[in-house]
């Protein structure tokens, strides 16, 4: 048995060491994939075809055509010395790795093997370099930095296999920070580029994301890469995004680099994403990170301008919720503007894209917001039921709560469009249509139930028709939620009415 | 008897204890969670009235020896500290009667060096902020009885600065509301005795919408249903006192049905793979809404109650 297991153990080191030559001779793998040792033979096959096609056909433009393509998929930041070097010298198990195109795939069998030869080297070199940890015993300081050099390397590989077969062992990571603290910039963009990989195989892994965070943290000091970073970041977010739908961890790190944004540059993100927002209308993320944008608007001072990159910087996201809706600085007109694009913009999705949570989320959002504060004065708009479409009207200009007042009643309006919506070829989704706009509807009444009990103002009889017809529009479209609506409505509605109701 | 309408304890206890001696890829790469692993799986197993099966003593000699210089605990032995295997080896010790063989100012010492200015806090020297790491913090110093090593005030201040429109709260202040982070948030203001800051209505309301047809919660709009958010949400409407909000009994149907009859465990839907946090977490859930026969677990320390009321007495 003993025997068995040598082997083993040996085919593990062999198998790193290769992993190690193949990463090493190209820097910008920027894919990796696990997969079945069949899937492995079938590309094998494709890619030798392609080889063969492709040096039929002149092999020179072929090569500039992929560093082309490098440069823009790298997004600005990662660019590094294009030091590609032709896989042919590297002699490596074809049941174990395919690469090409800086694509690699392992098969998964041999994961265990490879995994458990980096574990056991990350074990012996930091015992190692414990047990000598300075320069004692060696005779000089050149000696002393080449064995750390050497240390130093053994770790930097070791730790880089760990983290590509299990992206969330946070000791490999911390392993690598130490030694990168050591070093120099070029290093940090390598070590971007890794994460990068990391997160094509493993995109919600939260160790790697928080790495990716503190390399940039580091990079923050060389500001001339900066900027690029961020934005080769956002897009890697909509690639990643992509694919790994309502991705925590990804938006997470998207709304973190909005902190860093200019006036322009979050107009520009706000207009750029919508593409992408609504061929995506379910993942509630990526509207969350519009809400981040939309409230960073808010924040940013007017006077600032258009170069307020250092201003804007800070640890996290500025956007916090409505807690803080006593700070509002008079709002220029473009975010104004922008607010009110994005209010008709839902408006549109909703109509377009028939039960969608995120889409009455976002409005609840949006709704609130022109309620509470800043956005009142400049956002004259209106639902207009004749043309079903939100139009600007030029009101004369009156006290706020007549605006107010009007604005409420138009989303009231909106609301009856959308549930006289009936949708016969797409019964559910117009079903969960009518739920989301009469909920939408109780969410109205709460937030101006909030108001009044802020300005000690009384319930209306109106207002109490209002919530009453809602509840019992609820108990027909939303029954099951029964228990919450009995819990939710009633305290709104104030003792006397629900002891009249219930006579 | 219709077998998935009863939770098969003798089952579950069985597949956590069968945990420990597996040696595959995915045993291997969790390896470096296994103090998270153990907390799952004891408490699981006391609220089943099994802790005794394993033994006491080889368990607290290794989380012994997860401890580091700093006071922190890492997740496995040879890994690095985090304040979230500290709580987690904090919690198991608190099952067993033993938080008297730590050195609780060690302990408090590393917590107190991880809060920042703003009253955040670190998880670990390198300085990734989250309010998951808030509620670490705060509850293990609250175990250890030792809150008066943090700034108390500001730590609340910055949970609170993580509130979101919609009543709830994400890992960082405009972060995404997201189940999860509202446990911790909402927690660590229960244990702070500053639940007077959540908005109880509207954060009820938003977890009431994560219960989807099938019974099951969600965490975030537009996602699955996944037996972890049973308790997730569960114990932030427990804390919240609205728990009666929800369809409590399509929930347990729900859970139930996430069962391994056969071999034991839960996972986080109906037909897929089990594994030891899900087990946990269907558990607590099912603990939640006062299945008979489990014991009553506590929202906020995510510890059975019995155990949390002999730590305070
Ligand atoms: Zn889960």
């Amino acid at each position: 048995m003993a025997g068995k297991d040598d082997e083993e153990v040996e085919r593990g080191r062999l198998l790193l060491s290769q992993l190690d030559r193949l990463l090493d001779a190209d820097p910008f793998i920027d894919e990796l994939g696990f997969v079945h040792p069949s899937e492995l033979v079938r590309l094998k096959s494709v890619s030798d075809h392609s080889i063969a096609e492709a040096a039929d056909v002149e092999p020179e433009s072929k090569h500039t055509h992929s560093y082309e393509e490098k440069k823009q998929y790298a997004g600005g930041g990662e660019e590094f010395a294009y030091g590609h070097k032709e896989h042919n010298d590297l002699s490596c198990d074809d049941c174990a790795f395919w690469c090409h195109d800086h694509k690699l795939a392992i098969a998964s069998p041999v994961l265990l093997l490879m995994y458990k030869a980096a574990k056991e080297a990350f074990i012996a070199i930091k015992k190692e370099y414990l047990i000598y940890p300075r320069q004692d015993g060696l005779s000089s300081k050149s000696e002393m930095i080449g064995r750390n050099q050497g240390y130093q390397q053994k770790l930097m590989s070791c730790t880089r296999a760990l983290v590509l077969i299990n992206s969330d062992h946070a000791s490999a990571w911390n392993a690598r920070k130490r030694i990168l603290l050591m070093g120099l910039k070029d290093d940090l963009m390598a070590e971007l580029r890794l994460t990068r990989l990391v997160l094509s195989c493993a995109p919600k892994s939260e160790e790697a994301w928080a790495h990716r965070r503190w390399v940039i943290g580091c990079i923050k000091g060389y500001h001339t890469v900066l900027d690029g970073v961020l934005e080769g970041d956002s897009k890697l977010i909509e690639l990643i995004a992509e694919r790994s739908r309502m991705n925590y961890r990804a938006w997470r790190h998207r709304c973190w680099l909005v902190s860093h944004m200019s006036l322009t540059q979050v107009s520009h993100e706000l207009r750029r994403s919508k593409l992408w927002a609504a061929s995506y209308v379910a993942d509630n993320c990526c509207f969350h990170y519009r809400r981040c944008l939309l409230l960073h608007l808010l924040q940013i001072p007017s006077s600032s301008g258009d170069h307020c990159n250092e201003g804007t910087v800070n640890k996290e996201s500025n956007c916090s919720g409505s807690s803080q809706s006593g700070v509002s600085p008079a709002m220029s007109d473009t975010v104004a503007e922008l607010w009110k694009e994005e209010l008709s913009w839902s408006a549109d999705l909703i109509k377009s894209y028939l039960g969608c949570e995120t889409l009455w989320i976002h409005r609840r959002f949006l709704i609130l917001h022109f309620l509470d504060h800043h956005c009142m004065k400049h956002c004259k708009y209106h639902w207009h039921s004749a043309s079903e479409k939100y139009v600007g009207e030029v009101s004369i200009d009156t006290d706020r709560s007549s605006q107010q007042d009007a604005l409420v009643e138009s989303e009231f309006r909106f609301v009856d469009f959308c549930l006289s919506a009936c949708e016969k070829n797409h019964p559910e989704e117009a079903k969960r249509q009518k739920e989301f706009a009469i909920t939408y509807k109780l969410w109205i009444l709460v937030m101006e139930h909030r108001q009044m009990l802020l300005s000690g103002s009384q319930r209306n009889e109106a207002f109490i028709q209002e919530l009453r017809d809602v509840k019992s529009v609820l108990g027909v479209l939303c029954s099951e939620k029964q228990n919450l609506w009995e819990g939710l409505i009633p305290p709104l509605l104030g003792p006397d009415v629900v002891a009249s109701m219930q006579a | 008897m219709d077998d998935s309408s009863t939770l098969h304890v003798q089952k579950h206890v069985e597949f956590i204890k069968s945990l420990d001696n597996k040696k595959d890829l995915e045993s291997l790469l969790t390896e470096h969670i296994r103090m998270n692993g153990a907390y799952w799986g004891l408490t699981a197993l006391d609220l089943m009235g099994s802790l005794n099966d394993l033994d006491q003593d080889k368990i607290i000699s290794w989380i012994l020896q997860c401890q580091h210089d700093c006071g922190g605990f890492g997740g496995n032995i040879g890994h690095d500290p985090h304040i979230l295997y500290t709580l987690s080896a904090v919690q198991i010790l608190a099952l067993y009667d033993k938080l008297a063989v730590l050195d609780s100012s060690k302990i408090a010492s590393y917590i107190t060096g991880l809060q920042q200015n703003d009253g955040s806090f670190y998880g670990d020297e390198w300085g990734e902020i989250d309010t998951r790491f808030s509620y670490g913090a705060i509850c293990c110093l609250a175990l250890l009885r030792r809150l008066d090593a943090i700034n108390l005030e500001k730590a609340i201040t910055y949970i609170v600065s993580c509130k979101n429109f919609d009543g709830g709260f994400g890992s960082t202040p405009g972060g995404e509301s997201h189940a999860g982070q509202i446990f911790c948030c909402v927690a660590a203001l229960a244990i702070a005795g500053s639940l007077h800051y959540v908005d109880k209505d509207l954060l009820g309301w938003w977890l009431c919408e994560r219960q989807v047809k099938s019974g099951g919660l969600n965490g975030r709009p537009e996602k699955l249903p996944d037996v972890c958010y049973s308790w997730w949400v569960l114990s932030s409407l427990a804390i919240l006192d609205r728990v009666h909000w929800i369809d409590r009994e399509s929930l347990k149907t729900f859970i139930l049905d996430c069962q391994d009859i056969e071999n034991g465990g839960i996972s986080d839907r109906p037909d897929d793979a089990v594994d030891v946090f899900h087990t946990y977490f269907g558990v607590a859930g099912l603990s939640l809404l006062e299945y008979p026969g489990l014991k009553h677990i506590d929202p906020a320390y995510a510890l059975p109650v019995n155990v949390v009321k002999r730590v305070f007495s």
